[in-house]
This record gives structure tokens, C-alpha cells and sequence, in this order.
């Protein structure tokens, strides 16, 4: 049984409207738990669109969506029959709390999100929402805080006299502290420097690595090459395949869906190209290639 | 919430009304606003004069593709203040001719009360048709030039219409790139558990709150940013301004004039007799055969 399965589903902007516009064509896949799957695709592809189906932000206007035992879904036949075959109620279909304390959300610049006086009543603002008591949700806030690498003397402190990277871990805490067991993030990464998107794509690792399932959206090849388990690919609002990010960057056809070779593979080709005469198909890390390249020079 | 239609949107139609001047069609909409207000005497005339401007603007609303949806879609969102001229021209003690019912301790309630609102409520409903109208024929950018060619004048007595016209078109341009922040916040909020739909008053406002901080926030980098681009690519407020787009008057303008200047004559004729002419009514009765009120 997978975390999370895609079914058939189809979402158009502006239905009805003289400039309506199908943001997702009939995508189908599953996700599995523990998984760090990076969505990648051309700008417009649908991978934003495809996410927020995930906690019921936008509902699919045909298929479903299913998370752990939720359906998302705006297609009445589909509810109807769901109704009658998992014995839901309507309210299932219309009530998402539940669902968004187990998946959590963070957008693009996810610093836009805080709005209170200080950072840990920010942080403490998902989980009070998601029922915990001030107690409880202090000590949330607090054990999320210190895993973005915020430490006490900034508690106090307003949200908005504190730098763009804090303010953006700060954000990402107010995400994690209502502890989700799918954390999807979109970009995170944009408009940060090397270090700070450094900092941020470790503490995704962190959380992944304590069994939370990751969902990144991105347009950096170096980071899905690094990070992700898999890979899923839009293109033109329709699901390509899912592979593993080496068998994506061994495949001849990248540049059909506008992707960037990762600077690895790239490097890679180069040799192939110049004619170096090992095998070098196999080596899928720096290391394998360094000995890879060391055993030609006999050392 | 985030696409509220009580501004009106643009719909990218090609009708006749969508190619017409803006300067006309914002000058018909404010003679047709004052038309909608002047005086027709008793009740019979002045609902027979607003039916028959209801069926022209539904007409131009027809012509021009404009969404019914919508426009009733804004209409549903005054229904407080109907509610409000409901009690204060009928429910409280008010002064009347046709009585409808006397109670014993002197209170008293008239059809004048009723037929009062109704006159009123109708009024509104042009007002906003019309706005309608302009709004989703005309783009806001093209408003703003009209806007800025009225105003054109006024620099005889050295008022600065370019920088008023940039602050119109900045506030314009800016409410589809607020209403799509503001959208984008409130999914972030949504995902931390907030509803924006559920509660009552006290949560309402704190949830609104969980908005309007963020959305006020990035306002202000967002103008800062604005004028910092601006300032760098020269713009100087007291320069003389050319104008990407520049305005013609068709013969399809002047078919409108005269159309909408025709309508706009026979109710301000029919507001002249029913103010002066006695017996106008009597008139009105003769042909229509409707009791007079």
C-alpha cells in the first residue's frame, strides 16, 4: 500500500472561463513511505500545481489524490462513488485539518508566511492550530527550532528584524514543529546563498533521515543528484516516469524536458566525447570516478 | 475569497463594447450613474423609468459578454445593507401616504416604505451593472489614460495629473499581483491549520490577522523596490510623459454617443415633466393603464 497515490488526475485553472488552462493532464503515480522524491519539469509544468493537491489546497477536478487513508478530490461521480464503497462522509471530502497536520507545506519563499510578534509564538502557531496545548506546542517549537539551527537568545525577537536565511529556517520550523509525516517543500532553496541553501538542504536530510517522506520541488539538478532517492518528471502538465536520478542523467533524452545536466554528468559526457578510453558508465559518484580515472594512470 | 469580484475583472472578449474609446465609455458611465439619480416623481414613473434603463444596460451587459455570474456575485455581498435600508425605511416609524397596517399602539406601516427600498435597492443595481460594465470591457490601463485625459485640463492651474494618473495605474496594476500574494499567504497559512471559512467573529479576525501582517509586509519591500527600480531607470515625475498607447475616436464611438446621449435626453426629459408637469402622471396612467402611486 503506497504513502501517497496520484490516481488519474486531471486540474484545470479557471474552469468554464474563456482562459482556462489544464495545469495537470491525467497523472498517475505512487509514492512510497521514506521516500525523498524531487519533482522536476520546465517552469509551468504542473509540478506546484500537482503538490497542493497533497493537503487539500487545490482539488483535482477529475481523479483523485490519496495521502495515508485522505482523498483529495473535487470530482463529484469519484465522491460518490467513494461514498458508497468506503462508507465516507461528505465532510470527509470537505474538512482537511487532519490531513495538513500530517502533511506539511513549505511554499517558495516561505518567509512571507510569518506574522507574529515573536519567532517562537510563530512557531508555536501550527501546532496550537493542530490541537496541542501552549505546553506542548512550546516544546515543539522549541525542539524544531533547535533542529533549523535557531538557539534561544532569538525567541524573543520579532520575525522581521532577523536576516532572509533565518527568517527562512524560521518558517521552515513553524512547518516541521507540528511534526508532519510528509513534508513537502517547494523550492527551498531559491534565492539563498551557497551556504545557507547548504544549511537548509541538510536539515531536509535530517528529517528524512527520521523517517519523514520528502516531496522537493526543484529546478536544481545538483541537488536531486545529491539528495533525492527518486525522481519524478512533468512535462507539458503530463507525468513522464519516475527513475532514480542516476538512471535520469544517464538517459540520452534530458533535454526533452528542459533539464540542466548536473555538473557531474556533464563532466561525464565530456569524457565519452574526448574519447577516455575506461569504462565509465558505472561511476555514479565523484569517488567511483576518481578511482575510476586513478586506474588509468596506474595508481 | 482571493478572486473577490466586487472590483470587477477584465474578461478578454472582443465585442463591440470592449473596442470602444474608454474615455466614452467612462463618460457614459458617469452620465448614465447621474441618470439613474435624478428625480421621476411618484413611484409608477420613477420604477417605469429605471425598468426601461434596466433593459438598456442589460442589453449593453449582453452585447458586451459581461458574466451575469459575477455581476451577481458582487450583488450577493450587499445583501447586509439591504437588510440595513430595510429597517430604516420600513420597519422604523416613518412618514407615508398608502398605509398597509395600524396597530393599536399607534405603529404604523406603509407601502411608501417598501416601494422606497425597492427604488433604492434598484438604483444600486444599475450603479454596480454599470461598473461592471466598465470593469470587464475595459482595461484597467485603459481607464487610467481616460482617466489621465479628463484630468488634462487641470494643469492649467499646475495640478500634477501624470504623477495622480501613475499613483490610479500603480494601484491598478498592483490588485491582481496583491490578490495572488495574498493567495499564495493564505495556502501557507491554510497548510499551519488556519480556516479561514470556519469560526465566528473572534477567530475570524484572528485568522484574518495571520494575513494581513504578512500581506502589509511584503506591500511595503514591494513598493520600496518599485520606486529603487523606478528611480533607476530615470523616471522623473515632472517630465513631459509620451504614451505607449494613444486613444482614437472611431465612427463606432460616435454611433455609441449618440446611442447612449439618445437614452440619457429621454430620462432627463421624463425627469423634467415628471418634476414640472403636472398631470404627467394621469399621462403615464392614460397610456399604461397602471394605478398611480
Amino acid at each position: 500500500m503506497s504513502l501517497i497515490n496520484f490516481n488519474n488526475i486531471s486540474f484545470i485553472y479557471n474552469k468554464k472561463d474563456p482562459n482556462h488552462y489544464d495545469a495537470l493532464k491525467e497523472v498517475s503515480f505512487n509514492i512510497e513511505k521514506g521516500d525523498f522524491i524531487a519533482l522536476v519539469g520546465h517552469t509551468g509544468s504542473g509540478k506546484s500545481t500537482l503538490v497542493q493537491t497533497l493537503n487539500g489546497l487545490l482539488l483535482p477536478t477529475s481523479g483523485y489524490t490519496k495521502v495515508l487513508d485522505f482523498y483529495v478530490t473535487g470530482d463529484k461521480e469519484i465522491i460518490k462513488k467513494l461514498k458508497k464503497e468506503k462508507r465516507l462522509k461528505s465532510k470527509d471530502f470537505k474538512k482537511f485539518s487532519n490531513l495538513r497536520k500530517e502533511v506539511g507545506m513549505v511554499f517558495q519563499f516561505p518567509e512571507y508566511q510569518l506574522f507574529s510578534e515573536t519567532i517562537i509564538k510563530d512557531v508555536m502557531f501550527g501546532p496550537l492550530n493542530f490541537g496541542m496545548n501552549e505546553k506542548e506546542a512550546k516544546e515543539k517549537a522549541i525542539e524544531a527550532l533547535n533542529e533549523v539551527g535557531i538557539d534561544e537568545s532569538y525567541y524573543e525577537k520579532s520575525p522581521f528584524e532577523i536576516s532572509g536565511g533565518e527568517k527562512r529556517r524560521v518558517a521552515i520550523a513553524g512547518i516541521i514543529a507540528s511534526s508532519p509525516s510528509i513534508l513537502v517543500l517547494d523550492e527551498p532553496t531559491v534565492g539563498l546563498d551557497p551556504n545557507g541553501k547548504k544549511e537548509i538542504l541538510d536539515l531536509i536530510k535530517k528529517i528524512h533521515e527520521k523517517g519523514t517522506t520528502i516531496i522537493i520541488v526543484t529546478h536544481d539538478m545538483d541537488v536531486v543528484m545529491e539528495y533525492a532517492t527518486k525522481v519524478a518528471v512533468l512535462k507539458d502538465s503530463r507525468f513522464i516516469k519516475m527513475v532514480t536520478p542516476n538512471e535520469l542523467f544517464n538517459s540520452k533524452d534530458l533535454s526533452n524536458y528542459s533539464l540542466e545536466i548536473p555538473s557531474f554528468y556533464k563532466f561525464k559526457r565530456y569524457l565519452d566525447e574526448f574519447g577516455f578510453k575506461n569504462d565509465i558508465s558505472n561511476a555514479n559518484t565523484i569517488d567511483e570516478l576518481v578511482d575510476v580515472i586513478g586506474e588509468n594512470y596506474g595508481k | 475569497m482571493a478572486n473577490s469580484n466586487i472590483l470587477g475583472k477584465y474578461s478578454p472578449y472582443n465585442t463591440i463594447i470592449h473596442r470602444l474609446d474608454p474615455r466614452f465609455k467612462l463618460f457614459s458611465l458617469i452620465l448614465l450613474m447621474v441618470v439613474t439619480f435624478l428625480p421621476y416623481g411618484n413611484y409608477t414613473n420613477r420604477f417605469l423609468v429605471l425598468g426601461f434603463l434596466t433593459i438598456i444596460i442589460a442589453l449593453i451587459m449582453i452585447i458586451g459578454k459581461v458574466s451575469f455570474k459575477s455581476f451577481f456575485k458582487s450583488l450577493s455581498s450587499m445583501w447586509v445593507m439591504f437588510i440595513f435600508l430595510l429597517i430604516f425605511m420600513f420597519f422604523l416609524p416613518n412618514e407615508g401616504k398608502y398605509l398597509i397596517y395600524q396597530f393599536e399602539n399607534g405603529y404604523t406601516l406603509y407601502y411608501d416604505g417598501l416601494l422606497n427600498v425597492g427604488h433604492v435597492i434598484l438604483r444600486l443595481i444599475l450603479m454596480v451593472a454599470l461598473t461592471i460594465i466598465l470593469t470587464s470591457t475595459t482595461l484597467p490601463m485603459d481607464i487610467t489614460y481616460a482617466l489621465e485625459w479628463y484630468l488634462t485640463p487641470l494643469r492649467v492651474v499646475k495640478f500634477p495629473t501624470q504623477i495622480v494618473s501613475l499613483t490610479i495605474s500603480l494601484a491598478l496594476r498592483f490588485i491582481p499581483t496583491l490578490l495572488n500574494e495574498s493567495n499564495r499567504i493564505m495556502n501557507a497559512q491554510k497548510s499551519r491549520g488556519v480556516d479561514y471559512n470556519r469560526g465566528f467573529l473572534m477567530s475570524k479576525i484572528r485568522s484574518i490577522t495571520t494575513l494581513i501582517i504578512p500581506l502589509l509586509v511584503s506591500c511595503f519591500s514591494r513598493s520600496d523596490e518599485l520606486a529603487i527600480a523606478m528611480e533607476a531607470r530615470g523616471y522623473d515625475p515632472y517630465k513631459k510623459r509620451s504614451h505607449y498607447k494613444t486613444l482614437h475616436f472611431t465612427y463606432r464611438d460616435l454611433l455609441a454617443i449618440i446611442f447612449i446621449l439618445l437614452v440619457a435626453g429621454i430620462m432627463i426629459t421624463a425627469s423634467c415633466f415628471a418634476s414640472y408637469v403636472p398631470g404627467f402622471d394621469d399621462f403615464l396612467n392614460s397610456i399604461f393603464n397602471i394605478p398611480t402611486w
